[in-house]
């Protein structure tokens, strides 16, 4: 099951690179198609998961005996609700493409094989297989900026290439490490959970954890390693940043909550309070700098160094709890609200992202917020879902923002204090953000420029309007998310109490 | 005795040694070739080997000098062309970078020589112990060698030939 | 010494026979290509030969003096390979280049035979006649193009720094000798214990000096563009491949055989020359335009990684992960060579910013030079990966973290270069949009490269495996 939900859009793009430059028609639908498939068998995935289950739809073959390397992919209450948001925000960003003209062959390759790369990192229980499915990532992310990207795409390009290959490097050191110390040497993950083998080496733990944490900063990206970020996120193509914050930011949340937190607890928590105040200038500094922005994509890219500040912050508290019976509630809600957040994050940045690509792709072709004013009478659809997905971002209660930021507020409250008072000062500042782009580019007189622009086609609707329901939906029944999480972090915690 | 006679072997194999780099007519570089050579052959026989120092004479000096020289008059080769001199700093620092070796050597020797060296095998050096090891112990590298002589003749022809008009 | 002997050599007897039937064929035919197809077809069928002596335990014949082993084995398969491929991809590039096309593939399949002798040499005197005849042949092979003033040039400061590397290295068996009284390697062993230190290692740093010159590590690598860029393109991607892994071989053999680093710590000179082997290449790869010299000095500093292996040997990685590396990079390196040749057959030009709009115009070569791009900086799942992350676990098992880390900064530096070429052929607009005739021949050997980049990197463990056994033979 896994395994097709992961190699599912592989296939189609192998197929498609196989077919005449010219049937341009049937290589979308065949995108189309398999990245749908992809989907219908996680959503599949969801009905069947047991709660409280732990691990589960686990394939466990073996592939490299002599190192025991193994075929391991599983899924818990973690690793699905993001699989699920790689599907829906694939399929979307398909549809989206739809227009997409320039190299379309290789463009929907590299879009599936960037898929399966993605999905793969979430159900991989295995290091040796999670690290080539995280490096399986970086090269159609390159291409993705360099070819179809905006004007400064080489530089965006490899600029992004270096830091995360920096990263993953780092990773496969810290890999290593914790591979020579586990007796049996072993790369299964459940198995180095288990064992701990670092837990009495103090200074190889220490390695391996700033292996791991370079690495996933990078990824996230925590300040202040988020210099890539904007470069990247304006340069990319619409899909490309969608895919870009909505999820491959996501896998370097996902490597803290799933290998170092587990992995290395008591070094975490040794750090938890210097991270966490990283995580907090990330969030101070993401809101302060998106206000200064007048270029829409990099305001939203710097709003999403604002937000993955919030979920490290989430994390750094758990870690900071670890060993503390009495902070164990605190912890897992904290916990909690970093997942959520980050699934929320992916939907609504995800949105935010084909908002402006809506705009500048095919309308406008420019993101200076300034230069809009008044759009809100002229594009009444358009205007209502953008209106919805910032304020779902500033955190208005009732949208999917708030339940996230709530929970994390309120677990790393139990933890730090003091921190989280500061970053609660955060959301003012994007709050303000958010409103007064609206203010910039809905109200007021309309612009003269923008007179004959047309409000958004069906397929752009297909697109967005997806993601404007889930908004709602788990901001104002967020149950069923929240127990699929709390189920895999109530878990963790006991573990690390 | 020993001593003197190999500080003149090993005097004559220097002097021709430079003779070779630094005279300017060819001529005169193949005849400080066979000085090395010679005073090569005596180094040999006070090792003990006196057969390849027979084949060092015959062969060497006997076959190969000659063939130089030969070549040398057929060629009617130009001498006393200037060079330029295209290396800067490599010169100085070949002269430091060599008497480094020449230290290492001479503390190499000071603390290795006497007992640990080898002793060598009775009989050795003689034109039977070489035929025998010849064709024993080292046949597999003298049927190699002799790959290796005919592929230099091939190579020699494809070097060696001048190119056809196209 | 006794006729199951010859048995044992007939791998190396055949590689004789062949090059000489070659010249042969030459004399006979003057369809040229036909003695590339011949030679191809000859070293395929060594490959009967060489996998019966798998099945056998290792041991050494003639008196002592060559060594039928597991390691050995390796390299006769990888040095067969190397050669038919590079041997595929010379029928098309050679035509109107040379008019000794016959002798050509003569040459290639002597110098097969050279290398495979030198990675089985069990004797100082035939491990530096073999050396010396896989330069010979070297030597005019880098200068076969005699029209060319740069090939020309690539032979002669071949032939010039060979020769020196070789005169010194042969020094440093001298001494060996003198020390021990004997030339077989494992006599050398059992006697080399009461040798005196230092002179055990000035002979060890003079004989560094020849093999770092054949696997181009720094301080011994100022031949390597110079030669990579004027030699003919196969013969360039054979000496960064094949010649190569042979002086590993003898490298390693020697090293492992004969000196105990207990006892002499070369480990540490290893790493430190691993370090800076590959910091070096890489930095001077950086600021490369042609792409013969950028893989140049790319290998400069795939030697240095390939050393960290040599300098990790304890355990089960090292050594292993040592010929992992050099089986992958095999594929990988004469694949991106290729491409080269083809390019600098179509078009002329080795300029990377030529290869423009190239995944437009040849876009079958295109994507595989990327593969092998991303294979030689260190991607998953390709063949260079598995090796470095071998090597890389090697490190860390000998507690040589230090080294990875340098290795890891390296990588990261080398994805520079190596993604200018990416960007050249996808997103530099082409110069123009006429597609690019891809020879069969090339085309095959290009996907062979291909498909073992991937294939290694995707299901190493039949690879894992040989490599493995190799090892475990190697000390007798």
């Amino acid at each position: 099951m896994l395994s097709l939900i992961i190699f599912l859009p592989l296939l189609g793009g192998l197929i498609i690179l196989f077919l005449p430059k010219t049937s341009e028609r049937a290589m979308k639908q065949i995108a189309l198609i398999c990245s749908t498939a992809s989907l219908v068998f996680s959503l599949l995935a969801v009905t069947q998961f047991r709660l409280g289950g732990g691990m589960q739809f686990q394939e466990r073959y073996s592939w490299i005996p002599s190192i025991a390397v193994n075929y391991h992919l599983g899924v818990d209450g973690l690793s699905l609700p993001l699989i699920v948001l790689t599907a829906v925000l694939s399929v979307l960003s398909v549809i989206y493409s739809w227009r997409m003209d320039v190299r379309l062959k290789e463009y929907l390759f590299l879009f599936l094989l960037l898929e399966t790369g993605m999905l793969g990192v979430f159900a991989a229980l295995d290091f040796f297989l999670f690290y080539i499915f995280w490096e399986v990532t970086l090269v159609p992310m390159y291409f993705l900026i360099g070819i179809w990207g905006g004007p400064r795409r080489e530089y965006a390009a490899i600029k992004f290439f270096l830091y995360t290959l920096v990263g993953s490097l780092a990773m496969l050191l810290a890999i290593l490490i914790l591979y020579f110390n586990a007796e049996p040497h072993t790369f299964s993950m459940l198995e180095l959970i288990r064992q701990q083998p670092l837990a009495d080496a103090p200074l190889l733990a220490a390695l391996a954890f700033w292996g791991f944490f370079l690495s996933f900063a990078i990824k996230v990206p925590m300040w202040p390693f988020h210099t890539w970020l904007p470069d990247a996120h304006v340069e990319a193509p619409t899909a490309g940043s969608v895919i870009l914050a909505g999820i491959l930011l996501k896998m370097g949340t996902y490597g803290f909550v799933r290998v170092s937190l587990p992995m290395l607890p008591g070094t975490f928590k040794a750090y938890a309070f210097f991270i966490a105040v990283l995580a907090l200038l990330g969030i101070v500094y993401g809101a302060l700098v998106a206000m200064a922005q007048t270029d829409l994509k990099k305001l939203v890219a710097y709003s999403s160094v604002n937000h993955m500040g919030y979920v490290m912050l989430g994390i750094a508290a758990a870690a900071g709890a670890v060993g503390d019976p009495s902070k164990a509630a605190a912890a897992a809600t904290a916990l909690n609200g970093a997942v959520f957040e980050m699934i929320a994050h992916g939907i609504i940045t995800g949105g935010l992202f084909f908002i402006v690509g809506v705009l500048y792709d095919y309308r406008a072709h420019t993101r200076g917020v300034d230069e809009f004013g008044g759009l809100g009478a002229r594009l009444p659809v358009y205007s209502g879902i953008t209106t919805l997905a910032m304020l779902a971002s500033l955190g208005l209660p009732g949208l999917m923002g708030f339940v996230a930021e709530f929970l994390v507020f309120l677990g790393s409250f139990g933890v730090f204090p003091y921190l989280t008072a500061v970053a609660v000062t955060g959301v003012v500042f994007t709050a303000a953000m958010f409103l007064w782009t609206i203010q910039r580019i809905f109200l007021g007189p309309l612009n003269p420029r923008w007179a004959t622009l047309a409000d958004m086609d069906a397929r752009e609707k297909l697109t967005l309007v997806p993601l404007a329901v889930l908004m709602v939906i788990f901001g104002l029944y967020p149950k069923p998310l929240l127990d699929l999480i709390n189920a895999a972090m109530s878990g963790l915690v006991t573990a690390l109490r | 005795m020993e001593l003197v006679v190999f500080g003149l072997a090993s005097a004559g194999a220097l002097a021709g040694g430079i003779g070779v780099i630094a005279s300017r007519p060819p001529v005169r570089s193949a005849l400080s070739l066979l000085l090395v050579l010679g005073s090569l052959a005596i180094m040999y026989l006070l090792l003990a080997a006196q057969f390849i120092a027979a084949l060092q004479v015959i062969i060497y000096a006997g076959a190969i000098v000659v063939l130089f020289l030969f070549v040398i008059m057929l060629l009617h080769m130009r001498s006393g062309e200037g060079r330029v001199e295209k290396l800067r700093w490599q010169g100085p620092v070949s002269y430091v970078l060599a008497g480094l070796f020449l230290a290492a050597l001479l503390y190499a020797i000071w603390t290795g020589a006497g007992p640990h060296m080898a002793e060598p095998a009775p009989g050795f050096g003689t034109a039977e112990s070489v035929g025998r090891s010849l064709f024993t112990k080292f046949l597999l590298p003298f049927e190699v060698a002799s790959i290796v002589l005919l592929v230099g003749i091939i190579a020699a022809v494809v070097v060696g030939r001048p190119l056809a008009p196209p | 010494m006794s006729a199951s002997d010859l048995w044992s050599i007939v791998p190396e007897l055949w590689l004789a026979g062949l090059a000489i039937f070659l010249l042969l064929v030459d004399l006979l035919t003057a369809r040229k290509s036909l003695v590339g197809v011949v030679a191809v077809m000859g070293l395929l069928l060594s490959i009967i030969p060489i996998g019966s002596l798998l099945t056998q335990g290792a041991r050494t014949v003639i008196f002592g003096s060559y060594a039928v082993d597991g390691f050995a084995v390796f390299f006769k398969i990888l040095t067969v390979i190397a050669t038919a491929l590079v041997v595929l991809a010379a029928i098309d590039w050679l035509p109107g280049r040379s008019q000794y096309e016959g002798e050509f593939y003569a040459l290639l399949v002597f110098t097969a035979l050279g290398l495979v002798l030198m990675a089985a040499s069990t004797d100082i005197i035939l491990l530096a006649l073999s050396i010396e005849f896989v330069s010979l042949t070297s030597y005019v092979l880098a200068g076969y193009l005699k029209g060319d003033v740069k090939s020309n040039e690539a032979g002669v400061k071949y032939f010039l720094y060979g020769a020196a590397a070789s005169a010194v290295m042969l020094f440093g068996f001298s001494i060996l000798y003198g020390l021990t009284g004997s030339t077989n390697l494992y006599e050398i062993a059992r006697r080399v214990a009461n040798a005196p230190l230092p002179a055990l290692y000035l002979s060890i740093a003079l004989m560094l000096s020849g093999f770092g010159f054949k696997i181009s590590m720094v301080p011994f690598h100022q031949w390597t563009p110079d030669v990579y860029e004027g030699a003919p393109t196969p013969v360039a991607a054979y000496l960064s491949v094949a010649s190569k892994a042979a002086g590993f071989a003898a490298l390693v053999r020697m090293l492992m055989v004969v000196v105990d680093p207990g006892r002499l710590n070369w480990i540490l000179l290893i790493a430190v020359l691993s370090a800076v082997s590959m910091t070096l290449g890489n930095l001077l790869a950086l600021p490369q335009r042609n792409i013969k010299r950028m893989l140049a000095y790319s290998s400069i500093s795939h030697a240095g990684f390939l050393l960290i292996g040599v300098a990790a040997f304890r355990g089960d990685f090292g050594t292993p992960g040592l010929l992992i590396y050099l089986l992958g990079y095999m594929f990988t390196q004469l694949g991106a060579f290729f491409v080269a040749a083809l390019i600098g057959q179509q078009l002329g030009t080795d300029d990377i910013p030529d290869y423009a709009g190239l995944s437009r115009r040849a876009p079958v070569s295109a994507l595989l030079m990327a593969v092998f791009m991303l294979s030689l900086t260190g991607f998953p799942p390709t063949s260079v990966f598995i090796g470095k992350f071998y090597v890389l676990a090697g490190a860390i098992d000998n507690g040589l973290l230090w080294l990875a880390i340098v290795g890891v900064v390296n990588s990261v530096i080398s994805l520079y270069y190596y993604a200018g070429v990416i960007r050249a052929m996808y997103v530099m607009p082409a110069a123009s949009t006429v597609p690019l005739r891809e020879p069969a021949a090339l085309q095959v050997a290009l996907g062979i490269a291909g498909l073992g980049t991937l294939l290694i990197g995707l299901y190493p463990q039949p690879i894992i495996d040989l490599a493995r056994s190799a090892v475990l033979l190697l000390r007798i």
